[in-house]
């Protein structure tokens, strides 16, 4: 049996004006057009009333195309790019809360830390929180070699936020 | 005093909206009153610059604001009140989000304070329309009203044009606005620049005459951008400097003179098969301003020309090029400059150069399709003892001026409208090509004769469309609008019937508008009686030799006028493509599946076809 290949994903960032309900709008155009979102980040950018989403989706090339067509017709969105791994800054952070039931356990995941270089955030007789920084791959990895060593009891990551290497940027004119 | 006359006054929320309708000519208002929005109606009662219509359902407000746009090429303005006063507005946004019509909408919605606290008559209308939309805006302060106003229309009507939505609480319809200037000079969208027009276009144009020029079979396909882009000139010259056939999808009746020799009609499942011939044989088709939806292109993988054809597409929507079919050479710019420039180009060229490299039998095969272009003139009854549809159409076309105007509902009736009425003019056939909205014909035909009331409008629907909106004949009475209603009744609905005569094994389901009861066959209404409940006069036809004459009297008559034909039960619109089939297929007149090739000769390809390719003519289905 050969393995399903793995769905192509895409990263779009966005420069869009901060009114209530652009979320809905700009998340709505995907599900309009039946596209899988995997990622969403918004927040304020550099320039006051505008924020900065970055997003990923499930697709291709076509798909990418449509989608960046799409959301240069919204009224709110004044910059739409997309971001490669080759000329962009990509982060996420996830905080992973592993349940610790020993000394072992809690020995195993700080050796894990140190080779991840992880802050751990939180500590308890019970319980170490971690916060893990890195690109999407790095904080899978991480997570499923924690599994192996101790129980996660809770994961919550931010998505992909992504910028321009050097001097390219999306800001407005 | 003196100093009272120096005030500049006030002005509250609905003398903002006021102003700006009346200062940028938008004064005929398609609308429905209800609590939300009395202060509006309140603001503008008894002003006589201002032309409000009462319709008698939101929905139909909206459809005759697009009956109005299409016909005038203006925006169109329609109101209603929140909760479900808005959102009996969606279907009418709609159907003019797909058929890209200049609509401002705006409804009242609860004061600002109780927004979110599920309010009597309260609905999250900015949710509700963002699907439907191109644009839509809460107003949340009486000072961003005037600019939220101007910014609408500036949206509504310019780029891809597209209905614009306002939610507008009451509150702020009766706030007094502080600011010195309500209603802002100038706007500034820094998100929305349509680009109607670049220099990289110009050079895409080159490229793309040159393609059309070395294509041996090249087909021009004018889409509704044509129209909104009022290019039609710009086509027809086009289509005489290059000499080249010209196809439209329903969309676009009307851009080009169904009498010019290059005119080969509609495309699509019920076009004309000459139409979808020439795009099923074509080398190279230069679409203009078209969305390549699956009613017109059929199997992607086999459009066009067989899926060998190259495409150039011109749309001033980007998102368009390339969505549904593979793009050779994409031109993203507004029709009319675009067909301007390509002129230009062409004329610029020198002697030889602008001949085109096609060959004689392309010619020979148009002019031969432009033979006996008329409609069938069907004289008897059919089997079922009915009028036949084209029958209709036939003494229509005889009674119709070119400047008239054609509305239709959506269904059987529309698509014999759309395959044998002739067009001339621009504008002049209004239908609901994307949505297919039953119910649109009818109040789109009273918004038509509002934007043009000199021209005669002709409504066609069918039995069950009309009953959609058939409460419209009150708003015709009331306000005295004249439109001749021809109602094709044959007790089905019929478009769907046939597809289940074709496709479904002839299981009727749901489609029978006729019953029996007591053995005996009924059917309801009497349409000639519905309109004299609403004081309009009528005639029931039966015999297809009284139709010409029914027809005069509806022409002559001074108000709103009812024909309903008893129209031949099983009558099918035939040919057609199948769904989802190839364009070189069809169901023929009989309901047999055929290939195109039964009915045309394909057409030689290489030099050495042509050289031996002799012209034979095959029993051309039109």
């Amino acid at each position: 049996m050969a393995k399903a290949e793995k769905t192509p994903e895409f990263l779009v960032a966005l420069l869009v004006e901060d009114h209530p309900g652009v979320t809905m709008k700009i998340a709505g155009m995907f599900a309009r057009r039946g596209i899988n979102l995997t990622s969403f980040t918004g927040a304020s950018s550099e320039k006051k009333g505008f924020s900065r989403i970055i997003m990923k989706a499930e697709g291709d090339s076509k798909v990418f195309e449509q989608i960046y067509k799409q959301m240069n017709k919204l009224i709110e969105v004044v910059k739409v790019k997309t971001l490669l791994p080759d000329n962009a800054i990509m982060r996420e952070l996830a905080l992973v809360k592993v349940d610790i039931k020993d000394a072992a356990d809690r020995q195993a995941v700080i050796s894990l830390n140190d080779i991840f270089r992880n802050r751990v955030t939180n500590i308890t007789p019970k319980t170490m929180t971690i916060e893990v920084v890195g690109s999407t791959g790095k904080i899978d990895s991480f997570v499923s070699l924690v599994t192996e060593q101790v129980n996660i009891r809770e994961l919550a990551r931010t998505g992909t936020i992504a910028l321009y290497r050097g001097e390219d940027s999306i800001f407005m004119d | 005093m003196k100093d009272q006359k120096k005030k500049k006054p006030i002005l509250t929320g609905t003398a903002i909206i006021k102003k700006v309708l009346k200062e940028s000519g938008n004064t005929t208002l398609f609308g429905y009153p209800g609590g939300a929005i009395m202060p509006f109606f309140d603001e503008i009662f008894g002003d006589n610059k201002i032309k409000q219509i009462l319709m008698r359902h939101e929905q139909s407000a909206g459809h005759a604001a697009e009956g109005y746009a299409t016909a005038s090429g203006k925006l169109g303005v329609c109101m209603t009140t929140s909760g479900p006063g808005a959102t009996n507005l969606i279907t009418a946004l709609a159907n003019a989000f797909y058929d890209s019509a200049p609509i401002l909408a705006f409804s009242g919605q609860v004061n600002t304070s109780l927004i979110g606290n599920d309010a009597f008559q309260e609905a999250d209308l900015i949710g509700a329309t963002m699907a439907v939309t191109k644009h839509n805006y809460l107003v949340k302060d009486v000072r961003d009203l005037g600019r939220v106003f101007k910014e609408a229309m500036h949206i509504a009507s310019t780029g891809r044009p597209g209905p614009v939505f306002i939610d507008l609480p009451k509150d702020i319809q009766l706030a007094e606005c502080s600011l010195k200037e309500p209603i802002p000079e100038k706007i500034n969208l820094v998100g929305y620049n349509p680009n109607v027009y670049s220099k990289a276009a110009s050079r895409q144009i080159s490229h793309a005459l040159k393609m059309v020029m070395n294509a041996r079979y090249p087909v021009i396909l004018a889409g509704g951008g044509v129209s909104i882009s009022n290019a039609y000139q710009q086509l027809t010259e086009l289509a005489n400097l290059l000499k080249i056939p010209v196809v439209n999808t329903i969309k676009a009746k009307g851009v080009i003179d169904d009498y010019h020799p290059y005119a080969l009609g509609a495309i699509g499942m019920h076009g004309r098969q000459r139409s979808n011939f020439a795009v099923s044989e074509a080398d190279v088709l230069l679409a203009i301003g078209c969305r390549f939806s699956d009613r017109i292109t059929g199997d992607l993988d086999k459009y066009p020309g067989q899926g060998n054809a190259k495409v150039i597409h011109i749309d001033v929507d980007a998102a368009e090029i390339g969505k549904n079919v593979p793009v050779d050479l994409p031109i993203v710019a507004d029709a009319k400059l675009a067909l301007t420039e390509m002129n230009r180009q062409i004329r610029a060229l020198k002697g030889k150069k602008k001949e085109l490299k096609t060959n004689s039998w392309w010619y020979r095969w148009i002019k031969e399709m432009k033979e006996n272009d008329g409609i069938p003139n069907m004289v008897e009854k059919g089997p079922e003892g009915g009028i036949y549809p084209e029958k209709v159409m036939y003494e229509l076309d005889r009674i119709m001026n070119p400047r008239d105007i054609i509305v239709t509902e959506v269904g059987q009736h529309q698509m014999y409208a759309a395959h044998y009425l002739k067009f001339r003019h621009p504008r002049t056939f209004i239908t609901s090509g994307g949505l297919g909205t039953m119910g649109f014909g009818f109040p789109a035909a009273i918004g038509a004769k509002v934007a043009k009331p000199r021209s005669e409008v002709w409504l066609i629907a069918g039995d069950g469309s009309i009953q959609m909106n058939s409460h419209e004949m009150a708003t015709v009475k009331q306000h005295d609008i004249k439109v001749n209603m021809i109602i094709l009744n044959n007790g089905y609905l019929g478009m769907v019937r046939q597809w289940q005569e074709l496709f479904h094994e002839k299981r009727y389901a749901g489609t029978d508008l006729g019953f029996v009861r007591n053995g005996k066959q009924e059917y309801w209404p009497d349409f000639v009686k519905l309109g004299e409940a609403y004081g309009l006069k009528g005639r029931k036809v039966t015999d297809p030799r009284k139709l010409g004459k029914a027809l005069q009297e509806s022409k002559a008559s001074k108000e709103t006028f009812i024909i309903e034909v008893a129209t031949e039960k099983g009558s099918n619109v035939l040919p057609m493509l199948p769904p989802g089939g190839a364009l070189n297929t069809l169901y023929n007149r009989e309901g047999e599946k055929k290939s195109i090739y039964d009915y045309y000769r394909r057409l030689p390809r290489t030099d050495s076809e042509l050289k031996e390719f002799k012209f034979v003519r095959v029993n051309p289905i039109k």
